[in-house]
């Protein structure tokens, strides 16, 4: 808004150049003047449409007179339309700003919610089992709160996918733990270890005498020791890489409690 | 009753993650106790990766959790890590090896530069 209260000159320091209402109108009447010139010597134009073109300019040179007229009756004219234009600047700025201000909101928006999705799917896939993790899981997003500092969005976006990748390998993890159980029972169990090193032998010297008899059984018997080593290495291994100890031979039962018994 | 590979689980395999995290956890201040982002940010690591160890050890009882209290306003509370008794032995034996190694190296590194 022009502040009424300072110096014309004041005003038009602290503005923008605009042509005035004054030299506008002149422009305006010269254009036209020079447009009837134009139109009426020009040898496109018929002679028959000259008292239309002559009419057409003498409404141009009666407006812009008009105009003229208003411009010097009235002082204040063309600062009433030095105020106009300020006005529709200063709506069009806010309206900028407001645009500007709904456009960074939205992108936050869509931001954060791609983040707390993000988030929401690592608690989902995480189950039941894991479901304290949300939480603290939503809490990282706030970063540090004693130092009241937000992580930047590429920061929150980042932990928000690692939370996924955390939650999937939660879970696979459990389904590992599940599958290596019976595994480390067997490996930990004295019977259950020679169990697996005896069976295949068992297996296949049976189907070796089935087949070729006892003599296939001799000429086999590289090949038996080769699994009953495989079977027991592997044994080793596992064990080694379960970090389990060998288990021990268990005690027999002695047979003075059962004579005493008796 | 547990089953017999029970010794097993609670065994954990030493990575360079886990060692990271048990030595950020062992140098944490009891007053301030880590939590996820904290840990992230002190190891460099993801929390796609130490999420997972810190199940592995909360699980196998090498470390403790607990919820801030009182619960925060305007935000979800934190999920406060603490090594226990066990734990810290384990954060202590954990870079044992590798100390031992260090020192070696750094003892033999000594004697060849001492020798020329």
């Amino acid at each position: 808004m022009t502040d009424h209260g300072a110096r014309p000159d004041e005003q038009v320091a602290g503005r923008r150049f605009r042509p005035t209402l004054r030299a506008v109108v002149i422009a305006y009447g010269l254009v036209g003047v020079a447009s009837i010139a134009g139109m009426t010597w020009q040898v496109s134009v018929p002679h028959g449409q000259l008292p239309l073109a002559g009419g057409l300019a003498a409404l141009v040179m009666m407006c812009a007179a008009s105009l003229v007229f208003l411009a010097r009756g009235r002082e204040d004219f063309s600062e009433s339309v030095d105020e106009l234009f300020d006005e529709v600047e200063t709506v069009v700025k806010e309206m900028k700003a407001e645009f500007r201000a709904d456009l960074i909101e939205m992108r936050s928006m869509g931001r954060t919610t791609l983040v707390r999705s993000l988030t929401r799917l690592a608690g989902l896939l995480a189950g039941r089992r894991h479901s304290h993790l949300r939480d603290a899981w939503a809490a990282d997003l706030y970063g540090n709160p004693e130092s009241g500092q937000l992580p930047s969005f590429s920061r929150r976006r980042q932990m928000a996918a690692g939370d996924v990748k955390a939650a999937l390998r939660c879970r696979f993890d459990d389904a590992a733990d599940l599958a290596w159980r019976p595994v480390d029972a067997l490996l930990a169990s004295w019977r259950g270890s020679r169990l697996a090193v005896f069976t295949p032998v068992t297996v296949i010297m049976t189907l070796v005498l089935s087949h070729e008899g006892f003599y296939g059984l001799i000429t086999n018997a590289d090949n038996l020791g080769v699994i009953a080593a495989a079977a027991y290495a592997a044994i080793k291994v596992l064990r080694k890489y379960r970090q389990i100890a060998t288990p021990k031979r268990p005690e027999r039962k002695t047979s003075s409690a059962d004579s005493s018994e008796r | 009753m547990a089953y017999p590979g029970a010794m097993a689980s609670q065994q954990i395999r030493m990575t360079t993650p886990v060692r990271l995290v048990l030595g950020a956890l062992a140098h944490a201040d009891p007053d301030d106790p880590l939590w996820g982002y904290k840990l992230t940010e002190l190891t460099g690591l993801g929390s796609g990766t130490i999420y997972p160890i810190m199940e592995r050890l909360e699980r196998r009882g090498y470390v403790s959790a607990k919820v801030e209290t009182p619960p925060p306003a305007g935000r979800p509370p934190r999920r406060f890590y603490e090594l226990t008794g066990t734990g810290r032995e384990l954060a202590a034996s954990a870079w044992k090896p590798r100390a031992r190694a260090a020192a070696t190296w750094s003892s033999r590194i000594a004697g060849q530069s001492g020798a020329s």
